[in-house]
């Protein structure tokens, strides 16, 4: 009997670390991102480099359960490595592959990094804080990529999150002519195709301050980020990827210049 | 003192120290005799002595007696040789004297508690008086009243007439007067006066005239050298030139006497309009200080800014409390190049701090890739397209240029030469910012660069970079400037700078260069670094700003904070407010008075900025009514490029003096202002100026005399040669000082006989 019982209790806490395991595993996968963006949280300024920032934000209820990551955390930190390692090639910038940072709209860090990228808005769902800080953080010459974001439905609640940071504030769609288009690289066409949804057609927004200086661009019905993240896999053309870079470079030029 | 020489001589000092010691009676025989005699006497003594004086101490004794019998002996032998002096003695009333009498306002001063300088002028010059009634029996006497110019008048009038001279000018009076004399015996000219000359400009070559035509200027001088009790604003130095909202720092040079610890109150109007005022605290009880006074200007156009210092009660001269200097204030938007190495942040928020700065142009040649440049701000699509400027001509068209974070390689060795003249020989302003590819690490040591910094740089190979957060602190040489001015008021401005968050980098530039200044440290620790720095190199003006990461201010301040961008215009103004152009015109005085002409000079350069001389500037010369008059300038041979020319001002306003040339087939002009306004000139430095007067008595062999000593003048200066003069032998043999003297040694010699028991 004694055995039976120990046998058992032997089982039920095999069953028991089986268990726990498993639980572990899973919420290893559901919230690595999350542990992984506290670890990246970590200030990694350096203040002669250029550094990828991308912002962390609150989401929609709805928009938890996106695949094993939350929508701020799309194509990161691949893209973002990558991007960064394209800019220390083709140009003077003083950049390491390492400079990406994670920055929330929370505290006062995100004022160290004047170049921010910031992907699945349609899912974003601003605090006042937050709010108050993205206005903050544009109005001293910050600069805001926005990217990965499709449709009505998401482009709704992307100007509705805006309108909480700039009540009276809209958008314009940019030309070809626009300086970011040309500051490095001579951009010679904005039909940029997507990396998937395809049928969508893509533009880019602009957003600027009352004396007309640009302070925010957006690829919309695009995800310019999945091309920088999946270009070292062959996933993707080569010929697209390397258009994907061209906006990337200049995207950071022109913050750096305007 | 003198009366006691004059009664045991006879005369008076002058007539010694006009004349020569003659001897009468020199020929041999009488020295024959005079030997004799001596030796005689001599024996004679030495044998009596010989045989009374059997003591120890007889030779003491003998010797005194001896010396005392001969000194008596050698007087009576000195008067008979008949000694005179001989000295040249002016005919009486067969020669002129000019008397000029002081009339600018400086003469209603009353520095003696009982009565003004003219008073004392009035009381010497009394028609029945001892002065004037001695005066007329030796000389024919002309009287003239000299301000700014010499008039002849009879004594009554100059002794009626107000002393309201806006100027003294010492030079007019003795042209006019030679001029008139010319033809006369004119003995000697006086000179009544406190010496507070202020308008002549070869007085010295006009002395040297005279002295040449022995002619001797007597010097009467009038009022105390020190005034007690006296505030004096000595000067204001400002910018002739500003851009309109930068603040700039007057610098007010103050004299106190007697008021040290006082709190009184500076300002600056312009008009009726105050701009600024703050309280100072008078530091010495008698000496210069320099306050600072940081003040702005908003609207453009010529200012007329009356500084002053506010007169307590006690204060003998409020008059000298002020004074006036012209301002121009104009939207000449100077044009600067700035250079920079890589895409950065820094290179961002310099930008966009200047960006709507109306008042400064700025191009930027950025490297953005290996060979590859982005160029903002250009007038042109050809501006810049080769990159950086390989001709002189098309980097000095700018005013000023920023060196980034860029390394010296980047640059021929020419254009590090060009740059280096662009500061030292064509005045531009230069400014090195902080980077990973800026002073030592952009291995600049031992370049034409390394001579424009202010700061010394690391040896090669010593990383001089620190990615390290400071603090910038201020030195006392930026409080005292107004180049860090993040705020006009001292105390907002320090309330200000404490609020700028921390740099996130520094360069460790720990030797500064004997004439540069600092203005900001990296901290405040005793060994901290040079943050901000600067120094005149030839005509320019070179700054450093060690750190590139004030951009982290903008982004780390409330969006309302005007810190960054301030700080930033402040000191890029600052750099180019007063770059040259090809015409630098100049004025040999700060302000003038009506009647006086006003002396232009003009550098002129060519596009190189070599001086040109082989051009013929006219000046326009538009005065306050809307005239203009033109004169062609004179090129100066002692210099080149230098031309100048006399403008006449006749009315009190700002007067616009304009510099037209063609060089090079171009037309090139420049413009700048002077004033003619009320004037207080005549209190400044108001004390009698004795040292002028005794220079200009002693180059001419004439006499200075304090004017309670001035009664002795008519009875002294006959002695001198002249053209109807003639030579006085004076004999001195009868002077009691002999007789004097003889009887005291020979009353001490029988005294001494008595007392030893040899009578």
């Amino acid at each position: 009997m004694k055995s039976n019982h120990h046998s058992a209790l032997c089982a039920s806490h095999a069953a028991f670390r089986k268990l726990c395991l498993a639980v572990s595993v899973v919420l290893l996968v559901v919230f690595f991102p999350h542990q992984r963006g506290k670890a990246d949280l970590q200030n990694k300024f350096h203040v002669g480099e250029f550094h990828f920032a991308r912002i962390v934000f609150h989401t929609l209820d709805d928009s938890r359960n996106f695949q094993d990551m939350p929508p701020w955390a799309h194509d990161y930190p691949r893209a973002d490595r990558h991007l960064l390692k394209i800019l220390a090639e083709v140009t003077h910038l003083r950049s390491s592959g390492e400079g990406y940072q994670l920055v929330t709209l929370e505290d006062d860090q995100i004022f160290k990094y004047p170049w921010a990228y910031v992907c699945e808005v349609g899912y974003m769902n601003l605090t006042d804080k937050e709010a108050a800080t993205l206005r903050a953080y544009l109005d001293r010459g910050g600069f805001v990529v926005v990217d990965d974001f499709r449709g009505a439905q998401e482009w709704n609640n992307f100007t509705t999150q805006m309108r909480k940071v700039y009540p009276d504030r809209g958008f314009e769609q940019l030309q070809l002519n626009h300086p970011i288009f040309q500051c490095f690289y001579n951009i010679k066409t904005l039909e940029m195709v997507p990396p998937y949804a395809q049928y969508l057609e893509p533009a880019f927004y602009g957003m600027s301050d009352e004396k007309g200086r640009l302070q925010m661009i957006v690829n919309f019905n695009n995800d310019i980020g999945e091309y920088w993240e999946w270009s070292d896999e062959g996933w993707m053309p080569i010929s697209l990827s390397n258009e994907a870079y061209k906006y990337g470079v200049n995207y950071v030029i022109y913050a750096l210049t305007h | 003192m003198k009366q006691v020489f004059e009664f045991l001589l006879k005369f008076k000092p002058v007539v010694f120290e006009q004349g020569r010691l003659e001897f009468q009676n020199t020929n041999f025989f009488f020295f024959a005799i005079a030997l004799a005699a001596v030796t005689f006497l001599a024996l004679l003594h030495f044998h009596i002595a010989g045989r009374k004086l059997p003591s120890s101490r007889v030779p003491d004794r003998r010797r005194l007696l001896f010396a005392l019998r001969l000194g008596a002996l050698f007087l009576i032998l000195l008067m008979l040789a008949a000694p005179s002096i001989v000295v040249s003695e002016i005919n009486p009333r067969e020669n002129r004297l000019a008397i000029l009498v002081d009339h600018s306002r400086s003469m209603q001063i009353q520095d003696d508690p009982n009565k003004s300088r003219v008073a004392q002028v009035r009381r010497l010059l009394q028609p029945q008086g001892a002065f004037v009634r001695r005066a007329g029996e030796k000389f024919q006497t002309s009287f003239y009243r000299f301000a700014d110019q010499a008039a002849t008048q009879d004594l009554p009038e100059i002794l009626g007439s107000p002393t309201d001279g806006k100027s003294t000018n010492l030079e007019s009076a003795l042209e006019r007067v030679i001029q008139e004399m010319a033809h006369l015996t004119l003995a000697g000219i006086v000179i009544i006066s406190d010496g507070a000359d202020n308008a002549s400009r070869h007085l010295n070559a006009l002395v040297q005239k005279l002295r040449a035509q022995k002619i001797p200027i007597h010097t009467v001088g009038v009022g105390k050298e020190r005034l007690d009790n006296d505030i004096e604003l000595l000067h204001a130095s400002i910018p002739r030139r500003l851009v309109p909202e930068s603040v700039s720092t007057a610098l007010l040079s103050l004299h106190n006497r007697g008021f040290g610890g006082r709190k009184v109150r500076v300002e600056v109007r312009d008009g009726e309009a105050l701009i600024q005022s703050r309280e100072i605290t008078l530091q010495f009880e008698n000496g210069v200080q320099t306050v600072e006074l940081p003040f702005s200007v908003s609207s453009t156009g010529v200012k007329n800014l009356k500084f002053s210092v506010e007169a307590p009660p006690q204060d003998l001269l409020p008059q000298n409390n002020w004074t006036r200097t012209v301002l121009e204030v104009r939207d000449f938007q100077p044009k600067i190049l700035y250079v920079e190495g890589e895409p950065r942040w820094e290179y961002k928020f310099l930008r966009r701090a200047l960006a709507d700065d109306r008042f400064l142009l700025m191009e930027t040649l950025l490297r953005t890739a290996n060979k590859k440049f982005y160029r903002q701000g250009i007038e042109s699509e050809d501006t810049l397209a080769a990159g950086f400027p390989s001709q002189v001509e098309e980097l000095f068209q700018y005013q000023g240029l920023i060196l980034g974070t860029v390394e010296s390689s980047f640059f021929t060795y020419h254009q590090l030469e060009m740059i280096r003249d662009f500061v030292g020989k064509r005045g531009g302003g230069f400014l090195m910012a902080g980077g990973k590819r800026s002073f030592g690490e952009g291995k600049y040591q031992n370049t034409p660069i390394e001579e424009i910094l202010p700061i010394r740089l690391l040896a090669i190979g010593t990383g001089d970079y620190r990615e390290s957060p400071v603090r910038p602190e201020l030195t006392l040489h930026a409080r005292s400037q107004s180049i860090l001015n993040l705020a006009i008021t001292e105390t907002d401005n320090a309330r200000r700078w404490k609020l700028i968050p921390p740099l996130e980098d520094f360069h460790a530039l720990a030797e500064i260069k004997p004439a540069a200044m600092a203005l900001a440290n990296a901290g405040n620790s005793a060994d901290a670094s040079v943050l901000v720095a600067t120094q005149r190199y030839g005509r320019g003006q070179a700054l450093i700003f060690a750190s590139g990461s004030s951009w982290l201010w903008r982004m780390s301040m409330d969006a309302r904070d005007t810190s960054h961008q301030t700080f930033w215009r402040q000191l890029l103004r600052w750099m180019v407010h007063d770059v040259p152009g090809p015409i630098s015109i100049s004025y040999d005085k700060a302000q003038y008075v009506t009647g006086e002409s006003a002396v232009v000079r003009a550098e002129v350069f060519n596009r190189s900025y070599e001086k040109a001389s082989q051009t013929s500037p006219l000046l326009k010369v538009t005065d306050p009514q809307g005239q203009t008059h033109t004169y062609p300038m004179e090129w100066s041979a002692r210099e080149g490029g230098v031309y100048s020319s006399q403008a006449p001002v006749d009315a009190e306003g700002v007067y616009r003096a304009e510099v037209e040339t063609t060089i090079d087939g171009q037309v090139i002009r420049e413009q700048s202002h002077f004033q003619t306004a009320e004037s207080n000139l005549e209190f400044q430095d108001a004390g009698q100026h004795t040292e002028l007067l005794k220079s200009l008595s002693d180059q001419t062999g004439g006499r200075y005399y304090p004017i309670e000593k001035a009664g002795d003048l008519p009875d002294e200066i006959i002695y001198q040669s002249g053209k109807s003069s003639h030579l006085q032998v004076k004999d001195l043999w009868d002077a009691p000082i002999f007789y004097f003297l003889i009887l005291t040694l020979l009353a001490a010699e029988w005294s001494l006989r008595r007392r030893w028991g040899y009578a």
